[in-house]
């Protein structure tokens, strides 16, 4: 679609080589610079037009390469945060499901461990690894979806029913091990992926992204790594790492990190029983004035905090799209416009986090 | 380690920028000076000593839930907490400042990039005003 509307549009530029470099080096103020002005399109990408997510994204373009982008948020407008201070930690349970309806469990653990630390309550050992096999399934559901982004869907099954990622575990072990032989393989995938949505080590940290946007660039940073009472991680737990920074290093993360979750649950398979259950003291009052519950979540840290001041406990939830859509003005830099759907479909970005 | 980072700060930049500290668990809490805000997180920042250039979150909070040694909170008070993390080291630490509405609170958008939705949010939801020419 974008490629056809583009293409009517396009218009010669007038730029020698060396000028192009420069502009697209951000050298060369292209406002200035009278033999393109002309050229310099706005596009406005609504929510509703063929995005993955419904986020509105402003490009200005120059041909096809974006040279400014802009993020517009606030259409969902859930004020999350402010009605959970309202619910008991019951109800909060479910109302916070709304910053993923597809999966979530990731958040209800964080708000779990949360609400456990402010009243003081110590998990049971069964509950302690039922929580970390459905983490690591919901961890696996949520690589799988961007995963199918890239290969095709015959290469890779979609599994919807949870109860089948407790069942041969060896094969879906050995599954993932051929896609990750094919992908390291593939040279068009890689040419495809490589130096696309670039972050660095420390431009990641100075954005606040966590989770595989630092693993990528070698960084052994991951809250499954640390001693956590309330999780069954195991002791000497490995964390996969990948280089590079980019795509192409993160998609290979993502396969690693979900052969990483198939093996976690195949060592607590046998003690695994049933799905956990969450009964609060609801008249013991909090023991702390302050309590988070922190975790490692698909996309990186995923922590809820709760302050107990004046009989009322507030929430405040940290999520990774949260920064991630603050970077992708960085990410979409100097990219063709045919790549914004590739790199929007694969940084995990769901919008209801953002408009918490 | 925990016990000296106020000593730290105080050494290297001077005794007017730590209002107040204390450690709880794992965890630094410092109560900064507001208009010495950006000088205290670029310290905090880039020393070697320190190197907390993750932005874990940036929360507002009102009352008196931090058990501050010297300065007593009251109820209404607003406070911003700024917590850092280090990738190499293994602490994080919070700065706090207290905010009020009609006084312009410093912008760190230019030491961490990802303050911008969060400085947004409170300008709109608390009635703040951040300032990047501070």
């Amino acid at each position: 679609m974008y490629r056809g509307l583009f293409n009517s549009l396009k218009q010669p530029l007038l730029l020698s080589h060396l000028q192009e470099n420069e502009l697209y080096q951000g050298k060369f103020d292209h406002k200035s610079f009278t033999l393109s002005s002309n050229l310099l399109f706005k596009i406005k990408l609504t929510p509703f037009i063929d995005l993955p997510c419904g986020l509105g994204i402003s490009l200005e373009l120059l041909g096809e390469r974006i040279v400014k982008c802009s993020i517009e948020r606030g259409f969902l407008g859930q004020n999350i945060e402010k009605n959970l201070e309202n619910l008991s930690p019951k109800e909060a349970l479910s109302a916070i499901a709304k910053l993923n309806f597809a999966h979530p469990y990731p958040y209800k653990l964080a708000a779990i461990l949360a609400i456990e630390e402010l009243y003081g309550i110590t998990p049971k050992k069964k509950e302690q690894i039922a929580r970390t096999v459905n983490l690591e399934i919901a961890r696996i559901q949520h690589h799988i979806i961007a995963l199918k982004n890239i290969f095709s869907y015959n290469q890779i099954v979609l599994l919807l029913d949870e109860k089948k990622y407790l069942e041969n575990l060896n094969e879906h072990i050995d599954y993932m091990k051929d896609i990750r032989e094919t992908f390291l393989s593939d040279k068009y995938l890689k040419k495809l992926l490589s130096k696309v949505a670039h972050v660095s080590q420390h431009l990641a940290a100075s954005y606040g992204l966590t989770g595989l946007f630092l693993r990528a660039n070698r960084v052994k940073y991951d809250q499954r790594s640390k001693n956590q009472n309330c999780l069954c991680y195991p002791k000497e737990y490995k964390i996969p790492l990948s280089e590079g920074g980019d795509l192409w290093g993160r998609t290979l993360l993502r396969i690693d990190e979900t052969i990483n979750s198939f093996r976690i649950i195949k060592q607590l398979q046998h003690e695994y029983e049933t799905s956990e259950h969450f009964n609060p003291c609801l008249e013991a009052i909090p023991q702390k004035t302050w309590a988070k519950g922190l975790i490692e979540g698909p996309e990186g840290d995923l922590m809820v905090s709760l302050f107990y001041v004046n009989n009322k406990i507030s929430w405040r939830i940290k999520t990774p799209s949260y920064f991630i859509a603050q970077a992708l003005p960085h990410l979409l830099h100097n990219r063709y416009i045919t790549e914004v759907s590739l790199i929007l479909n694969n940084i995990g970005l769901i919008v209801e986090e953002i408009d918490k | 380690m925990f016990n000296s980072v106020s000593d730290l700060i105080q050494n290297r930049l001077g005794k007017l920028i730590i209002l107040d500290h204390f450690s709880l668990d794992e965890e630094v809490f410092l109560l900064v000076e507001n208009k010495y805000l950006a000088t205290a997180l670029f310290f905090l920042k880039n020393d070697p000593d320190t190197r907390l250039n993750l932005l874990d979150q940036i929360v507002a909070v009102f009352g008196n839930f931090l058990p501050w040694p010297k300065i007593t909170a009251k109820k209404e008070d607003l406070y911003l907490l700024y917590q850092l993390k280090s990738l190499r080291l293994p602490y994080s630490l919070t700065a706090a400042i207290k905010v009020t509405k009609d006084e312009p609170i410093m912008s760190i958008k230019h030491l961490y990039l990802g303050a911008q939705y969060f400085e947004e949010d409170f300008a709109q939801d608390f009635s703040l005003v951040f300032d990047e020419s501070l």
